[in-house]
């Protein structure tokens, strides 16, 4: 008899663990490497590049985005990161700018995939917030990306300086491109066909070129006319620039 | 027969070996260990601060760290303590150009303010080389140019102190005093210095109730200025890009023009490229919080500049040009007389005493 109910016990565990709905999802992982490029060619910050006819030096560029996720054809999708940050500052050797700054994903769903979505920035959801409502281990409690005179998240700071004289110094100008307000977020959608698989990690580039970033009309923007993004008047730039973005990251 | 021998034996040994006695006298496990978990205040406008994991805040822990914090032990001669270098009725700094050690050598970088030190998450120190304030904690004690002492004579004192080892039983439930190491003597003043979180200035005022009418007409100016609000028809002080937030410092590093390091080349203090090994980080630091710089004087990470008025000055007149001069410095600040003085007025409003008369903020031996 005690036999008998240890052997049922057994299989009522045994049936339990067979329909767990976490062993029937099976899971692969994936990496996203976010790359910069100018002109097509690997962006090393704070080396030199030709811009109109003056020769130019990224010295920084970073990003908030928010609302990560794998897209399927059927309309569905997978979530993976709420937000996120990236500070290209590091990428300072043609080794770390061809790397570019890698994200890991674990226990994703396997299966087909058509897409990337996220948002550019941070949406409506968090235009009340500010850095006291954010612990100092979150990237949003950051005081440098707040701004305090729009009352909004810095979601996107792009800053250069550029050389013409011929001294080196590269202080003939520069500009400070910060982009933010209520309006300062794009929805970007790539589209790219890929396999989530059980053995193996899927790797995806997802490149931005930020010559094309900084084309308006087709010319470049003039660091002498526009040198920063920091008023009202300014707020057509920002939303060009955030124009730009949206419909140039892509995946390889 | 045999065990009489053996007992007999072991009093021997304890009587004639100081190692033995200690290890029995080291016994701590009499002592209770209840850890509480210590209230980090949180004023408005300051987000929450996070904690280590491996060293979460305790009552006992600060209590701890507030001791040794203010206890010369720590140095070779018993002359110097933390607070030596970090007055608090100087905001925690020594109204020095640069600090000086226990052997009368001098170092060559200004002490730090400490006050709400641990809303810094970006690398402390002016090049930023210590990533959290347990690795900070740890350099002044074997700095020949501060304490002038070993970690292992450290740990030596503490464990024959007649008070300690019951204090480093009571915040982390060591269990002899052959435990207490750097390590835990690090950590205890990392969690007091977490714990000095002061918010009670002019600019705290306007933060927590948002009536700009506490600021007179000249620090309303000056915070239009700082801060480039639009609409005052006052010019842009660009001091926001670097200095802002409730804690007043975007915690990150910067060259500010102080010195014309053109190609980066001749660099005399490379700062944070001497941590990051990166060449256009040469020349940079810290941009320090603005809190109570009133009082922290003289600035700069050299302490060249004497009073905040000459600050203001330098940005206004004298920025030098370098390769990796802060964009934001390019187009200079063009302020006149009066105008400079509201910006001074302003940057007065950020000093907060108030913590003077806490007990917590100040030596427990006095």
């Amino acid at each position: 008899m005690h036999k008998i109910a240890v052997i049922s016990m057994l299989s009522l565990i045994i049936g339990f663990t067979a329909c767990s709905p976490d062993e029937s999802v099976q899971t692969g992982e994936a990496q996203l490497s976010f790359k910069l490029e100018f002109g097509g060619n690997p962006l090393v910050v704070d080396a030199p590049y030709d811009y109109q006819s003056n020769s130019v030096r990224f010295s920084e560029f970073n990003f908030i985005y928010s609302n990560l996720k794998f897209l399927r054809a059927d309309g569905s999708s997978v979530d993976l990161e709420e937000v996120g940050y990236l500070d290209f500052g590091d990428t300072n050797t043609e080794g770390a700018a061809v790397n570019g700054l890698n994200k890991s994903y674990v226990d994703l769903p396997i299966g087909s995939y058509t897409g990337i979505s996220f948002t550019y920035g941070l949406d409506e959801s968090y235009l009340d917030k500010t850095p006291a409502d954010f612990s100092t281990d979150n990237v949003l409690s950051n005081a440098g990306l707040y701004w305090v005179a729009w009352g909004n998240y810095i979601i996107c700071k792009l800053e250069a300086r550029f050389e013409s004289n011929g001294d080196g110094l590269y202080d003939d100008a520069s500009f400070q491109y910060h982009l933010g307000g209520d309006a300062a977020f794009r929805t970007v959608t790539i589209d790219k066909e890929f396999d989530l698989i059980t053995d193996g990690t899927t790797s995806i580039d997802l490149v931005l070129d930020l010559r094309k970033i900084l084309l308006i009309d087709n010319e470049l923007i003039d660091p002498f006319e526009f040198n920063n993004t920091h008023t009202s008047d300014m707020e057509w730039l920002i939303s060009d620039l955030l124009d730009n973005v949206q419909t140039e990251f892509v995946a390889e | 027969m045999m065990k009489r021998v053996l007992i007999g034996l072991g009093i021997f040994i304890a009587a004639c070996s100081p190692d033995e006695v200690a290890v029995i006298d080291g016994d701590l496990t009499n002592i209770p260990y209840q850890p509480v978990d210590y209230v980090i205040p949180q004023p408005a406008g300051f987000p929450s601060m996070a904690q280590p994991s491996d060293n979460i805040a305790t009552e006992a822990g600060v209590e701890l760290g507030h001791f040794l914090f203010f206890d010369p032990i720590l140095s070779r001669d018993s002359t110097q303590s933390c607070s030596s270098c970090h007055l608090p009725e100087l905001g925690f700094t020594d109204g020095k150009k640069v600090s000086t050690g226990i052997t009368g050598a001098q170092g060559f970088r200004s002490s730090m303010s400490l006050v709400n030190i641990g809303f810094v998450n970006n690398g402390l120190f002016w090049d930023g080389r210590s990533p959290h304030l347990e690795a900070q904690a740890f350099l002044p004690i074997e700095d020949p140019t501060e304490m002038d002492n070993t970690w292992a004579a450290v740990e030596e004192s503490l464990r024959n102190h007649p008070t300690y080892p019951e204090m480093f039983r009571k915040a982390f439930g060591i269990n002899d005093k052959s435990e207490i190491t750097s390590d835990l003597a690090t950590k205890a003043i990392a969690q007091y210095e977490r714990s000095l979180v002061s918010a009670n200035s002019k600019y705290d005022e306007v933060l927590a109730s948002g009536d700009f009418g506490v600021f007179s007409d000249e620090e309303l100016d000056g915070y239009f200025m700082f801060f480039d609000i639009e609409g005052s028809g006052l010019p842009d002080a660009q001091c926001f890009h670097c200095h802002s937030g409730a804690y007043m410092s975007v915690n990150d590093f910067f060259n500010n023009g102080l010195d014309a390091l053109g190609d980066l080349t001749n660099v005399t203090d490379i700062g944070l490229g001497d941590v990051t090994g990166v060449f256009t980080d040469r020349g940079k630091f810290r941009a320090t919080t603005l809190r109570n710089i009133e009082l922290t004087g003289p600035y700069m990470h050299d302490g060249r500049i004497e009073t905040l008025e000459e600050v203001v000055d330098f940005y206004n007149d004298s920025i030098h040009p370098a390769l990796n001069l802060d964009v934001n410095l390019f187009e200079g600040v063009d302020l006149n007389a009066s105008q400079r003085e509201s910006l001074v007025a302003f940057m007065k409003t950020l000093t907060d005493t108030s913590y003077l008369s806490n007990p917590h903020f100040l030596s427990p031996f006095n």
